[in-house]
């Protein structure tokens, strides 16, 4: 049998450590305990999202292809059991707890101040023990097809995805998270424990703890409750995406009272391939200096009338196989707004980065990320994206601290290109066109 | 000892704050509490945002911007909510505490040096009046703020019942004003309702995390006044539950239904078992995936995707907001009312009331985990009679008895339905 093995992380900037745990089941754990915290939040997430629609398992010769949606309707399904729904269980502790599909995880959680053991067994139990029949299957098309409308009368939602639509021919981030209505409706039984056992394996997956808690707690419930699995590796098969996106502008109508926009910018990646932790942190401190309140772009945005500070915003959109950048907010003008935005990237590109804005870039976002660690809810999370795509927090920040403003300046050059960008409008819609 | 509330004073100002080194930033709010008055809520709302724009000291916006971004980072917040029939504004500055300065920079000292400077010393032209270009500025995008609700049609499905069932009300008032009144305003206007502020509003001070409680007094002694303002606190407006329901249907271009159903219980509880009779009574009927409403309306029937429930204690105001297929509204109404009226016939078990109480602990005794949630938790209590921490309105939970809850649910009389269905679209301006 195999050893777990324990090993600190530890940070001199922020004064916090943590533990990381290869327990022997295969599972990843990573505690971090909060000195005086009254609650304590614990993430398990696996590496299986909405774009792993189709695979290859190392035990097997030909690759499958299952509907779209089908990580999300697993996350739905795997509440209940024979005996029950998790939610009743949870109940019974008082703690409070969720889940939530994304493009590359799935991750179940909970938040508690009391009964962690039971809490974290509870946790441990459901998501290892699948339970799907032709019934239960069924019924919950009812309450995801739901779920699928919600999202189409969601403008932030709909921008988005127009947009990642026009940027991706093949790629499956183009697809909503929960699928179609069709597609769902293919969804059986057989498939959801096929792709449960793929992917729900504890090799594929993380468990991280944070606030009230301590490793010895946790590891004793890992110890008992978790159920070792034979490593089975899975390869993740996606086309080979085109250079380019598809179209630089897509459009469409929904009831909102100003349009809203989403400028992104597509990286070519081969397929699989995931961007670097300096290439993040390079990429954090370059939205502060392109986006945030002391930016020259927000001021000149804010002063032409084209957005407003509610909802202007500049994000990193990164994972398997693809990469971009993406800003958005609402704007009278969303043509304008774009025109302007590329505009400064190229002044940025062409003029450099003044030293002194660097340097206030930076220590905004060195605070941020301090911050940040007030919050167990934030930890747990963070730490479970971070292991789950191969990276680790504090080595991320040691990354920030050690950004020059030459790492900055290449990252402009790569990134953000010209001929890479679509623009996607949600237009209001007058009451002449309804 | 950590978490026990500090309770002093700047001047007249109550000062309170939960002072704890496991924090690793510093916050600080003033508030400024008025009475929600048709035409006057528009000026006061603009009122933090523009003078979180710039200070004497700091005269411009993007310099403002650099000077936060060079504290690490900081934020400068203004805020506009509703409490009961009271309007709340908020300046907020929050940053990392100092043992985190990389070059020993007194980031506290700054931040409450700028939050007295932007509440006292906002730049102002010839006449006395804030900046034209700032206010226009500002108004533009209060305006494009209020168009927005309209956007999240679950956040403006709610507004919507609002308004139709407390139209006659203070509550019933927009928050930030309407359109209509934005537009009216002036940039005099508004450097008036500052005025107004300043001299009237009740003013209360909080503060969260590692920090100095002396040292905040000492900073932030030129807000003080000579006595705090004139404006009564905790009054409030309480309808009787009017006779036939009221039925409002609207159209607009949505795939989902959305279903709103507003209660008066008539009364504001005094007494703190009522009160917490009340929160256990919505906590068991729609405020976890363990209550009846999920249970039943969700899970067991498939009628929505969400069907929760949400209690205003100042105002008495029980609302439902459900999303449903349009073709299943009645049959979602008729499921939830089944499930109000189970609750008001005792159809529940001493185990399911006790989840929806722990439930409520696990909430309560959470809050003491984050600094956004204490000051929200704190500023909340301040307008009842008993003002209690998160583990004394845990124990008040407790000890609300199945009776009560009972009592508490047959008080409930359903006043407005809201839904917003599918159709032609709706004209917003």
């Amino acid at each position: 049998m195999k050893k777990t093995e324990i090993r600190t992380i530890e940070s001199r900037v922020a004064g916090d450590s943590y533990y990381e745990i290869r327990h022997r089941s295969g599972l990843k754990i990573l505690v971090y305990p909060k000195e005086g915290f009254r609650s304590t939040y614990a993430v398990f997430g696996t590496r299986y999202g909405s774009i792993d629609q189709t695979f290859l398992r190392s035990d097997e010769t030909e690759p499958q292809t299952v509907p779209a949606g089908i990580a999300h309707y697993l996350e739905h399904k795997l509440f209940e059991s024979e005996e029950g729904d998790a939610f009743a269980r949870f109940a019974k502790t008082g703690a409070s707890a969720n889940a939530y599909t994304s493009f590359d995880s799935t991750c179940y959680l909970f938040s508690c101040t009391d009964q962690l053991k039971e809490n974290l067994e509870i946790l441990l139990d459901f998501v290892q023990s699948p339970y799907f029949t032709e019934q239960t299957v069924q019924k919950e098309q009812g309450i995801i097809g739901q779920e699928i409308r919600m999202y189409e009368d969601d403008p932030q939602w709909r921008v988005l995805f127009n947009l990642l639509g026009a940027m991706y021919r093949y790629h499956p981030v183009k697809e909503d998270i929960a699928g179609s209505v069709e597609s769902i409706a293919r969804i059986t039984p057989e498939m959801l424990y096929r792709c449960y056992h793929t992917f729900y394996n504890l090799h594929n997956m993380v468990l991280a703890v944070a606030g009230r808690v301590d490793v010895d707690t946790v590891l004793e419930v890992c110890d008992r409750c978790c159920r070792e699995n034979g490593e089975v590796s899975v390869r993740r098969i996606f086309r080979e995406e085109p250079a380019g996106v598809q179209s630089h502008y897509v459009e469409q109508s929904l009831p909102v009272a100003l349009p809203l926009f989403e400028l992104g910018f597509k990286e070519d990646m081969k397929p699989s391939a995931q961007s670097d932790m300096k290439t993040e942190a390079a990429m954090e401190v370059l939205l502060e200096l392109l986006t945030s309140d002391a930016s020259p772009l927000f001021r000149r945005l804010l002063d032409e009338g084209l957005i407003n500070e509610s909802s202007f915003s500049g994000e990193r959109f990164e994972g398997s196989g693809f990469a971009s950048v993406l800003f958005s907010g609402e704007s009278t003008d969303p043509r304008r707004t774009a025109a302007e935005i590329l505009e400064e990237v190229e002044k940025l590109r062409r003029d450099g980065i003044a030293p002194e804005d660097f340097q206030r870039a930076k220590k905004a976002v060195y605070g941020r990320n301090i911050s940040g660690l007030n919050s167990a809810e934030g930890i747990a999370n963070g730490l479970v994206a971070m292991a789950l795509s191969g990276r680790e927090l504090f080595a991320y920040m040691d990354e920030l601290s050690a950004l020059t403003p030459e790492d900055v300046t290449q990252c402009l050059q790569r990134c953000m290109n010209k001929n890479q960008e679509v623009l996607s409008v949600i237009w209001p819609m007058g009451p002449s066109q309804a | 000892m950590p978490n026990t509330l500090y309770c002093g004073s700047v001047g007249s100002t109550p000062f309170r704050g939960i002072f704890d080194k496991r924090f690793k930033t510093l916050r600080t709010t003033a508030y400024f509490f008025l009475p929600m008055e048709k035409g006057k809520t528009a000026a006061r709302a603009l009122v933090p945002c523009i003078l979180c724009r710039a200070t004497r000291k700091i005269p411009d916006y993007t310099q403002m911007g650099r000077y936060l971004s060079g504290l690490y980072g900081a934020s400068l917040q203004a805020d506009c909510g509703k409490m009961g029939d009271m309007q709340l504004l908020s300046v907020t500055v929050s940053g990392l505490a100092d043992r985190y300065a990389l070059e020993k920079e007194a980031i506290s000292e700054s931040l409450l040096q700028l939050l007295v400077d932007v509440i006292l010393d906002p730049p102002l032209d010839e006449q006395g009046n804030f900046f034209e270009e700032s206010f226009l500025q500002e108004r533009r995008q209060m305006i494009e703020q209020l168009q927005a609700e309209y956007s999240d049609k679950r956040v403006y499905s709610l507004r919507r019942l609002n308004q139709i069932m407390c139209g006659d009300e203070p509550y019933g008032l927009p928050r930030l004003g309407t359109r209509e009144e934005l537009e009216s305003l002036t940039a005099r206007e508004v450097t008036q309702a500052w005025r107004d502020l300043l001299k009237n509003a009740h003013m209360e001070i909080f503060s969260v995390g590692d920090g100095d409680p002396a040292q905040i007094e000492r900073a932030l002694l030129p807000l003080s006044r000579e006595q705090n303002g004139t404006v009564l606190m905790g009054s409030t407006v309480l309808r009787a539950p009017r006779g036939p329901v009221r039925r409002v249907e609207e159209t607009d271009q949505v795939a989902q239904a959305k279903m709103v159903m507003g209660f008066r219980t008539g009364t504001v509880p005094q007494e703190e078992n009522e009160a917490y009779a009340a929160k256990v009574m919505c906590a068991l009927l729609g405020g976890s995936p363990q209550s009846k409403l999920f249970c039943h309306v969700r899970e067991e029937m498939s009628l929505c995707y969400y069907c929760s429930s949400r209690f205003q204690n100042l105002k008495g105001i029980l609302t439902i907001e459900s999303g449903v297929q349009p073709d299943n509204i009645g049959r979602a109404q008729e499921a939830i009312l089944q499930q109000v009226q189970a609750i008001q016939n005792g159809e529940f078990t001493k185990e399911e009331l006790d989840c929806a109480k722990l439930s409520m602990q696990n909430s309560y005794r959470t809050v003491e985990d984050y600094a956004g949630s204490l000051e929200s938790w704190y500023m909340s209590q301040v307008q009842y009679p008993f003002r209690h921490t998160p583990e004394e309105a845990n124990r008040a939970c407790w000890a609300v008895t199945a009776e009560q809850v009972i009592e508490a649910a047959r008080s409930l009389r359903l006043d407005t339905v809201y839904c917003l269905i599918g159709g032609d679209a709706h004209e917003e301006n």
